[in-house]
């Protein structure tokens, strides 16, 4: 049979008769064809992508649906601090018995059983609502994210001498810094995961850049103009600039005077309404400024996904449309070639007594046969190439895009081409229906 | 015999070129009458009429005393699937479909559904009058004219109409088959039926009862 059978080319095999056949084959064939496109497209564009996740966020959802995002210049960053607790298993808890001396004890477990671990607390960053917690136990450094709560945050107060103890230890503090300040100090390299020195009189401080932000007003409550030599990691030549860093409320108070300059809030993210709250008190702050700092939930970028993919289906339904159309005049084009080459089969059927509406229900009927088809091919080809597309996106895009097509999609599949047959066949039919029987049989 | 059809001043013109001037007849019951003619005189045509195929002329036209001309599109169709059987020179059998099938295309339209099984039996019996059990299994396209047109007699009688309308059915059978359906049509004519058949052959004048020449 071969591609002949789909041309009709006339290299093929040729009585007359079988000519014609050939010939309305490729025309049902290629009518059915034609209807399955815009079906397809139909289900690809609206609502054939009715579930989608991205690897990132798939984290979130893991964990709490509400998770928070906090966008900084544009940028997403997305904490693994939960799976950094998820990956400890260990149950914390924060009992500040003896804070002159700067330890707590740390519930743990040690073969099964429950012990007190001593803790020295060895860095605090972050704002009046949380920030990062970097203690040690014998030659074990570790950091945790945390959260103050109002009770907790009265007893910092207690810090103050501690301080001295901890600006004297040589530890990493993570740090946001101005796009300024980054600038002066690495230029154009992009400085996130970069380490940087900070000497002065209370000795030296090392930061670790997570992140950048926009420059700060410079009004802002917590901001403070620093004299101080900075050098880089590697030990260049101490580059005497000022540093504007931004300081957090709480970490005010564990400074002495004279020492300024601390790092900035880290972004860090706890996944649950709480943390959405704080994030919004960090945009609330005076000393930030909206457009500097987005904050995005989780349900937010959702929603901001799912506007991207409708726009996208709007720009598809004007082509669906059109190739409804197209797709409507090849139904028509087929069935007044199938009434031409059935004359004669019309002519008798109205002499054995059919009527016109006979006639008519003969032809809407075999449209419909092409509709039904068409939808069903359609149907049928978008889930293959949805189940294709769902092996291939995480692989090549690493995103893992799940693609479904719901009921109801396919039921407006097989509505949507039944209509159009139907609509795109009342013409040939009724052309065919009030046929002259008499002409209709002599031809 | 009783008049079957009654034709008075049948008028038909195609545009302005005339085919039917005033002809008139009557059709009996049980009489096989052939129409004949040279190419373009209506004969055709007049069976189309007669048939109810072409309700484009004037004059007057009785089937069983009722006027056709004034009968509804309905009426007429009910009158053509139950009255009337029609067999044609090019067979007009469907391609898609088996012998059964075919012999049972008038059941479609007969409007009573709980004759299925009776009809079904009574193509089955059709199919044994005509010797056709043996071609059951075969494509239509693959049969021999006079197979074919054996096939459309079936389908003709299948509901027993009391009229039976033949356009040229020998014209592309050889001898033998020609014999053979006109016998059959002979037989039918004998059995009370109303024959009527259009020929250009005179060789077979001497099956009917009555010949008319346009």
């Amino acid at each position: 049979m071969g591609w002949g059978y789909v041309t009709g080319k006339r290299g093929w095999e040729m009585e007359q008769g079988k000519w014609e056949e050939c010939t309305m084959k490729r025309q049902l064939f290629l009518t059915i064809a034609g209807v399955m496109i815009p079906l397809i497209l139909y289900i690809c564009c609206s609502e054939g992508i009715n579930a989608y996740s991205f690897t990132s966020l798939q984290h979130l959802n893991r964990f709490d649906p509400n998770g928070v995002l906090l966008e900084a210049d544009g940028e997403v960053d997305v904490t693994d601090a939960v799976l950094d607790l998820k990956e400890k298993k260990l149950p914390y808890k924060y009992t500040l018995q003896n804070h002159t001396d700067l330890v707590f004890q740390k519930e743990a477990f040690y073969r099964q059983k429950p012990i007190l671990l001593n803790m020295e607390i060895i860095g605090l960053s972050g704002d009046i609502e949380g920030g990062t917690l970097s203690y040690r136990s014998s030659d074990n450094l570790y950091t945790d994210r945390i959260r103050f709560v109002e009770k907790e945050a009265s007893r910092l107060e207690g810090f103050t001498e501690c301080t001295k103890s901890m600006v004297s230890t040589d530890f990493i503090i993570p740090c946001i810094l101005e796009e300024s300040t980054s600038l002066l100090l690495f230029g154009d390299r992009q400085p996130p995961g970069s380490v940087f020195s900070s000497e002065g009189e209370a000795g030296k401080m090392t930061f670790r850049v997570c992140a950048l932000i926009e420059d700060l007003p410079s009004a802002a409550e917590n901001n403070l103009q620093l004299n101080r030599s900075v050098f880089m990691e590697h030990g260049t030549d101490p580059i005497p600039v000022p540093v504007r860093l931004y300081i957090p409320d709480c970490c005010r108070s564990f400074f002495p005077e004279g020492l300024s300059g601390t790092v900035s809030t880290s972004c860090f993210f706890r996944f649950s309404e709480e943390a959405f709250a704080e994030g919004a008190s960090i945009l609330n702050r005076s000393d930030f400024h909206a457009s500097y700092c987005c904050l995005v939930d989780y349900r937010t970028l959702m929603l901001q996904t799912d506007a991207y993919l409708h726009s996208i289906s709007m720009v598809g339904i004007p082509i669906l449309v059109i190739m409804v159309l197209i797709s409507g005049l090849l139904i028509m084009n087929t069935m007044f070639f199938s009434i031409q080459q059935r004359t004669g089969e019309i002519g008798l059927r109205r002499a054995v007594g059919a009527g016109i509406g006979h006639i008519l229900l003969q032809f809407l009927l075999e449209g419909l046969f092409i509709g039904i088809a068409g939808a069903a091919g359609a149907c049928f080809l978008s889930g293959i190439l949805f189940g294709l597309l769902n092996i291939i996106l995480p692989w090549i895009a690493g995103m893992g895009v799940h693609l479904t097509m719901h009921l109801q999609t396919v039921f407006a599949v097989f509505m949507l081409s039944i209509l159009q047959t139907q609509i795109f066949s009342l013409l040939p039919a009724h052309t065919a229906a009030h046929m002259d029987p008499s002409k209709a049989l002599v031809i | 015999m009783t008049s079957v059809i009654t034709l008075r001043e049948i008028r038909k013109s195609y545009g302005s070129a005339p085919v039917l001037e005033d002809f008139s007849a009557d059709f009996l019951q049980g009489e096989f009458s052939m129409i004949t003619g040279g190419s373009g005189k209506g004969k055709t045509t007049l069976l189309h009429l007669i048939g109810l195929l072409d309700r484009t002329f004037s004059g007057s036209y009785l089937l069983y005393g009722e006027d056709m001309h004034r009968a509804k599109a309905s009426r007429v169709d009910l009158i053509r699937n139950r009255y009337m059987g029609f067999v044609f020179q090019q067979y007009h059998l469907l391609p898609g479909k088996n012998v059964l099938e075919n012999i049972l295309l008038p059941s479609l339209y007969s409007h009573d559904f709980r004759k299925h099984t009776a009809m079904q039996h009574r193509a089955r019996e059709l199919i044994h009058s005509f010797h056709l059990e043996a071609l059951s299994g075969r494509d239509i396209r693959t049969m021999s004219g006079g197979e074919m047109q054996r096939i459309a007699i079936a389908r003709a009688l299948l509901l027993d109409p009391p009229i039976l309308l033949a356009d040229e059915p020998t014209g592309n059978l050889d001898p033998e088959n020609t014999r053979l359906v006109l016998e059959c049509f002979r037989q039918q004519s004998d059995a009370g039926k109303t024959v009527i058949m259009v020929t250009h052959d005179p060789s077979v004048f001497h099956y009917a009862d009555r010949i008319l020449r346009l």
